[in-house]
């Protein structure tokens, strides 16, 4: 970056003169961490706790009381995975309706966070091309690139933007099926997009796909190992996420691109909706549809 | 008998008195008798009625003088003997004055009507500092700078250890119009902010104004920093230049034509990169030895002026100066290089006695180039922008109790925000971003310096700016005001308000100045900034042990509207798209200001302190809001800053200064735990969170710091000379420069294979810049 650059020269001019004291830090009070996150016939908390320092080694929280409640619905609890911080509880939640999220531990402040539960999308068609392939820089691979095209319709009610996610499964000889994950992810034609999970996601602000009357292609690119087949099914998910879900997702992958521990990066502040706590409690409502690959 | 019979007859008696004496004009400039060189501000005054002018930044003056009568003026400056002459005016009459120093020049002479001209004028929350002054004063590395002893006012804490940013009454770094000789300077720093780009031998005067700012001036909304520079002497030939540890510096001037033109011509360089260099050649055969990287910065000052007329008068003048930083070695060369360039053409001419026109063309030019290779691979980012401005300024003496000034300017901006071209040699990797923008910057305004009574004096403006760019059009209306009730003698009550507009915003994600921070127009999302502030205060001149001491206390509020910030994360670096970076919010700043200035007899100096609280919310952008639109401090917002200056003449020879500042520690924002999210889909589960407070929640430790300086003063046949001993931290008080964290790993983890390590804690640490850090430097003057 052209700032650590500046950054190393100022310490490299005036090396015979920087002297480097330590500072404390001020005290951080442990709390809560939660990253809960209602699905379209599952709702899943992962519940851990923040440190002072670097927290090392699995720090979920297995000892967790987790409760939802909503309009409809009374107090639930979840479920806990033993020796684990995950916690789960199948229901069919209400679409465009707010619930409430209860996390408490006897070493923590209770926790809580109330959010709405987005509608689902509706992938109206989906076709797929391929736009050609080449010997990968893998030995044993080829690359092969994809033109996939799409209508969606979305929901009336208020949500926070869309994920695309798209995989591809293909036959070996033995007729079983691997799921193969994309390289990168991209929107032609201008389309303003960010891409998450190592650029294998893309997200649309809602304001984008009015833009774009819901009709969109996705151009990705997939290492295929030259024994597989091409033949399989192709998976295009898309999903409604909800507003803070959508700020979460945006603060995470903005954090997790910067370089966080020098002087010139800006910080970034992630994103929370937990009362007394961290992490987020979300909503995403997803449509699936695959095609068949030959 | 009615009312409104008595009213008009008052009026008609009131006009009688003020408009029934026949007057003439008096008018001309004021010079150095020396140096032929104009005075600004340099006080016109008639005893017998108690009124009076100042010369204009031009050295003009213009007074309304009874007619038919002896009348006695007496003319004086700062540092120079009085004058006074006796006219019996029969017509107008136009009087160049020579005003000289009567004595020794290395004694500093100050009559009592340098205050009386404070107590007198509307200006308000102004600092104004005599070259003289600043080379009194310890240097950090023996470099006089302007620009860092004016930081010593109160209300213009600087941006912290080492750097020229300034911060006034809670503005930003950006909110500063900075003018050398009229043309923009926009980025007034050398080497990374450590010293100005202003050469104090070229410069002749330079005037700060906080707040009442007068109309002439827009563009920024926290303060106006007015340089000017000499213009050379016009009576004999002469030179001055000082020898010093990291740079040398030379001016010569002289006439063109004795008393009609003349010229100046200022340079100094530093030679830090000629000993690098040297000890990188002796250590070309060491295979352990680490190279140095090489540093210089030039800058040249010129002026030309020529008498073309009695009545025109005309000025050229520029400035160049560059900063390069260079890295090279067999495998990785970096370069880095900075700066501005400034030209202005002026043209003085006299319409009458009573109307004075300045016509001015500048030309400014600030551009940052970072040119980086790697074996086959290279790297070349660049930003620029270029300002042309036309602009022309009338000063009408309408009458004796009224001074007009009115203008108009026009700027052509061109800004190249950004430009990056990288690549591979072999040409097979490209990428190229940047943007460009042209837009179009206006003003006029007028004024009017109204004497209402000999104790009542009111200054009342108005300025209309705007701007275009690409279609895009925003216009300001800005109301200016100023008062001074002169309650008695020796006391003057001010009070003063300004609305100021800004289309032009920096770009910087750092908590330092960088030359890398880049100039941004106002467009369809990015509104111009605004502010309004009001200030109150008095000035008062008294006697305490038979030492005349000058007391200033000011308390101003500020209200800010569409101030320019980032977004958590913000990603600055070869984006196209920056507008998705920023955020609009509000803020505020108040404060109060004290200050006891003593500036006669051998000890000389001033101590000021300011209280001040700044605060900057509702910040709100394409992607989101900060802290959820919550009011957070800025990194400056210092709450105390105090400063003592103290100069003092020992004997002929011998003379001492010292500073001492004092600042309550800056703000940062450091993470104060962390989190992981495990079991996560999607979520990286190594990636450590941090967890922040509030932006800005920090408070580093207090700023202080004591410099000293000792000159020694030779007399040689063939001029002046001196010897300067700066020490600079003379305590050896380790402030920040700034902070940074490091991960803390666990003992024997330190595995130089590089393989993945997680870290166990982090520490926060602070890098301190200046130890004691003395310096000599030889002064001369021919």
């Amino acid at each position: 970056m052209k700032s650590t650059g500046v950054f190393f020269g100022i310490l490299i001019l005036f090396s015979s003169c920087v002297k480097v004291l330590e500072l404390d830090i001020p005290e951080h009070e442990p709390a809560l961490v939660v990253a809960g996150l209602m699905k379209d016939s599952i709702v899943e908390v992962y519940v851990g706790q923040s440190f002072p320092e670097a927290p090392s080694g699995y720090n979920g929280l297995p000892d967790c009381e987790v409760t939802i409640s909503g309009p409809d619905l009374p107090i639930t609890t979840f479920r806990s995975i033993p020796k684990t911080g995950y916690y789960n509880v199948p229901l069919a939640l209400l679409k465009d309706k707010s619930y409430r999220l209860e996390v408490s531990h006897p070493n923590f402040l209770p926790v809580s966070s109330e959010e709405v539960h987005v509608d689902k999308p509706e992938i109206l068609e989906f076709e797929l091309d391929t736009l050609g392939g080449l010997d990968s820089i893998f030995p044993g691979y080829y690359l092969q690139l994809f033109e996939l095209s799409t209508a969606l319709a979305f929901p009336d009610s208020d949500f926070g933007g869309i994920l695309i996610d798209v995989y591809i499964a293909l036959k070996d000889d033995l007729g079983r099926f691997q799921i193969i994950q994309p390289g990168t992810v991209s929107l032609p034609n201008n389309v303003r997009y960010e891409n998450f999970r190592d650029q294998r996601v893309i997200f649309l602000e809602k304001e984008t796909l009015k833009q774009i009357n819901g009709k969109l292609n996705v151009v990705f690119s997939v290492e295929i190992p030259k024994e597989l087949q091409m033949e399989g099914r192709a998976y295009l998910q898309v999903s409604t996420i909800s507003n803070s879900y959508k700020n979460f997702l945006q603060s995470y992958y903005t954090h997790d691109r910067i370089d966080l521990e020098t002087f010139f990066a800006e910080p970034q502040y992630l994103f929370s909706n937990i009362t007394n706590g961290h992490g987020y409690f979300g909503s995403q409502s997803t449509d699936t549809l695959s095609k068949t690959i030959r | 008998m009615p009312l409104k019979p008595i009213l008009v007859a008052k009026f008609l008696l009131f006009a009688a008195v003020i408009f029934g004496q026949e007057q003439f004009t008096l008018s001309g400039k004021l010079k150095d008798a020396e140096t032929g060189e104009t005075l600004i501000g340099a006080s016109v005054f008639i005893p017998s009625s108690g009124s009076g002018t100042t010369t204009n930044e031009y050295g003009f003056y213009s007074l309304q003088v009874p007619a038919f009568d002896s009348v006695e003026v007496v003319y004086s400056y700062v540092g120079f003997q009085n004058q006074t002459y006796t006219f019996f005016l029969k017509a107008n009459l136009e009087k160049d004055i020579e005003l000289g120093t009567g004595v020794q020049l290395d004694e500093v002479v100050v009559k009592a009507n340098s205050y009386e001209e404070q107590l007198r004028s509307t200006e308000m929350s102004v600092e104004a500092l005599t070259t003289k002054e600043v080379k009194m004063l310890p240097a950090i590395l023996g470099e006089t700078d302007i620009l860092r002893t004016i930081q010593l006012k109160p209300g213009i804490p600087s941006g912290g250890e080492g750097t020229t940013g300034l911060f006034v009454r809670g503005g930003g770094p950006d909110q500063n119009l900075i003018v050398l000789d009229e043309a923009l300077v926009y980025n007034p720093n050398h080497l990374f902010g450590f010293f100005s780009t202003f050469n104090t031998d070229a410069v002749k005067d330079l005037k700060l104004y906080k707040g009442g700012f007068p109309a002439q001036y827009g563009g920024r909304l926290s303060s106006v920093i007015d340089v000017k520079l000499k213009e050379g002497n016009n009576k004999k030939f002469s030179g001055s230049g000082g020898i010093g540890l990291i740079s040398s510096r030379l001016t010569l001037e002289g006439p063109i034509q004795k008393g009609k033109s003349s010229f100046i011509v200022s340079g100094r360089r530093t030679y830090v990169d000629l000993i690098t260099g040297l000890v990188n050649k002796a250590n070309e055969d060491k295979p352990d030895a680490n190279l140095i990287p090489g540093y210089y910065f030039y800058d040249l000052n010129t002026k030309v002026n020529f008498q073309i007329t009695e009545k025109d008068h005309l000025f050229l003048s520029g400035y160049f100066g560059r900063d390069k930083f260079s890295f090279d070695s067999d495998f990785f060369d970096f370069g880095f290089d900075w700066g501005n360039a400034t030209g202005t053409a002026r043209w003085n001419h006299t319409f009458s006695p009573r109307l004075f026109n300045n016509t001015t063309v500048t030309f400014s030019d600030y551009r940052y180039q970072i040119l980086n290779q790697v074996t086959g691979f290279s790297f070349d980012l660049n930003s620029n922008i270029k300002d042309l401005n036309f602009k022309t300024d009338f000063y009408q003496n309408l009458n004796d109790r009224n001074t007009l000034r009115y203008g108009a300017n026009a700027t052509y901006h061109q800004f190249t925000v950004g430009r990056l071209k990288a690549g591979s040699d072999d040409g097979n990797i490209s990428f190229s971003a940047g943007q460009n923008y042209d837009a179009m910057e206006y003003g006029a305004y007028i004024s009017d310096d109204f004497d209402v009574s000999p104790r009542l004096t009111l200054n009342g403006g108005l300025r209309l700016s705007a701007f275009s760019n690409d279609g895009t059009f925003y216009y300001g209306v800005e109301p200016r005001f100023a008062s001074n009730f002169k309650w008695t003698s020796n006391l003057s009550v001010k009070a003063s308000y300004a609305r100021m507009y800004q289309y032009v915003h920096l770009v910087s994600n750092s908590g330092i100045s960088l030359p890398t921070d880049v100039w941004y127009p106002s467009t369809e999302n990015v509104k111009p900034q605004l502010s309004d502030q009001v200030a109150a205060g008095f000035s008062y001149l008294f006697n305490l042990g038979g030492t005349k001491l000058f007391l200033t206390n000011e308390y101003f509020y500020k209200w800010l509207d569409n101030q320019v910030d980032f977004i958590d994360g913000a990603e600055l670096f070869a984006n196209d798209d920056l507008e998705q970076e920023f955020v609009f919010g509000k803020g505020y700043a108040y404060g109060g200001e004290i200050s006891i200035e003593k500036k006669e007899g051998k000890l000389t100096g001033w101590i000021g302190y300011t209280l001040s609280l700044i605060r900057r919310g509702e910040f709100e952008g394409p992607k989101g809001t900060v802290m959820n639109g919550r009011y957070f401090s800025p990194r400056y917002d210092r709450r105390h800053d105090i400063s003592v200056v103290a100069m003092y003449e020992i004997s002929r020879r011998w003379s001492a200064g010292a500073t001492w500042v004092f600042g309550s520690g800056d703000l940062t924002w450091l993470p104060r735990g962390r989190y992981t999210f495990q079991d996560v889909p999607g979520v990286d589960p190594q990636v450590a969170v941090p967890v922040y407070g509030d932006r800005n929640d920090v408070r580093l430790s207090d700023f202080h710091r004591l410099d000293v300086s000792v000159i020694y003063k030779l007399f040689p046949k063939w001029g002046e000379s001196d010897i300067t001993l700066s020490v600079v931290n003379a305590y050896d008080r380790r402030n920040a420069f700034f902070v940074y964290i490091e991960p803390q790993y666990k003992e024997g983890e330190e595995d130089p294979n590089g393989t993945l390590r997680i870290p166990e804690g982090f520490k926060a640490k602070q890098v301190s810049l200046f130890p004691i850090l003395p310096a000599l430097t030889w002064n001369f003057k021919f």
